[in-house]
């Protein structure tokens, strides 16, 4: 669900949500099956931005960590896909999807933006580039038909393209928290083997 | 592709799916992409006419008319190979 509509549970629902969802699971699933730089130490703070929810007035509300991860820096980046095209492609939607967490042009902006549009002072390839236009194109991307499936189709295409060579997705997850069992009973194991072999020893003093 | 099915249906049938999660898409052993329990979608047309824009997802509330619809649509154009998700959606619709 996008972030939008979980921060604001009645606000109305429209395509850009649907598409802020897609996005969503497209990244889950590489969290999940794919592999990325994430996978041993963080991945579950990176699975917490679909999980994080609170409920008021019995109504389900979240989606901080989702926004936070479209607009700002920090937990994006440090995010690394082995498949650069996946890299790419996060980029891509992030800075168009992002659009809606935004503080929009301010008024000054935007007024400045009208007077040019009317008289565009041989100015009309710069205005291409102005806050204001910049800030329409994108909010326009997201419910433009075909947009989502131009810019994935863009990413597929690209020759840096690896898909995986084994048929078994393996589930990072899993995987991880296999791993970390495995180190919990090795670590018992471990106390157990020792805490044996000195009743071993007392034993075998015993038989002695 | 999946993401091509939502965009066919909502610019040509005007019905937002609403349910996009992973849970919803099967690959087929062909290679293809199916959208599947359409049971939260809506009718954008009523909307428009209405002047509004549908709420955020309610459990309940299940736009089955259209969903049927929408259903003996997708049966028309894709024949056999929807045909598997068609049943799928129906067993979804009595849970």
């Amino acid at each position: 669900m996008s972030a939008k509509l979980l921060s604001e549970p009645h606000s109305n629902q429209g395509i850009e949500d649907d598409r802020e969802s897609a996005f969503y699971v497209l990244l889950y699933l590489g969290l999940l099956y794919t592999k990325h730089n994430q996978i041993s130490q963080k991945l579950d703070t990176y699975l917490e931005i679909f999980d994080y929810t609170t409920v008021a007035n019995n109504v389900a509300e979240g989606g901080d960590l989702k926004s936070n991860f479209l607009v700002t820096h920090s937990r994006a980046d440090a995010l690394n896909f082995d498949c650069h095209p996946m890299n790419d492609l996060i980029k891509d939607f992030r800075n168009t999807f992002s659009v809606r967490y935004e503080e929009p042009p301010s008024v000054a902006v935007l007024s400045n933006y009208e007077d040019l549009k009317r008289n565009p002072n041989g100015f009309a390839q710069a205005l291409l580039y102005h806050p204001a236009a910049l800030h329409e194109a994108r909010q326009n991307l997201l419910k433009e038909r075909g947009w989502l499936v131009k810019t994935i189709v863009k990413y597929l295409d690209d020759p840096d393209l690896v898909w995986p060579t084994d048929n078994m997705a393996k589930n990072n997850r899993e995987a991880n928290s296999k791993k970390r069992k495995r180190q919990e009973m090795e670590l018992n194991s471990g106390l157990k083997s020792k805490k044996s072999s000195r009743d071993d020893r007392s034993s075998s003093k015993l038989v002695r | 592709m999946v993401v091509a099915a939502h965009d066919g249906a909502y610019f040509d049938a005007r019905i937002l799916h609403r349910d996009i999660s992973e849970g919803n898409i099967i690959i087929t052993t062909e290679g293809e992409g199916l959208l599947i329990d359409w049971d939260l979608c809506v009718n954008l047309r009523n909307h428009e006419v209405a002047g509004r824009r549908p709420k955020r997802t309610v459990r309940v509330s299940a736009d089955l008319f259209y969903l049927f619809k929408l259903l003996s649509f997708i049966l028309r154009v894709h024949g056999n190979l929807c045909r598997r998700s068609f049943y799928l959606n129906l067993t979804r619709i009595r849970e």
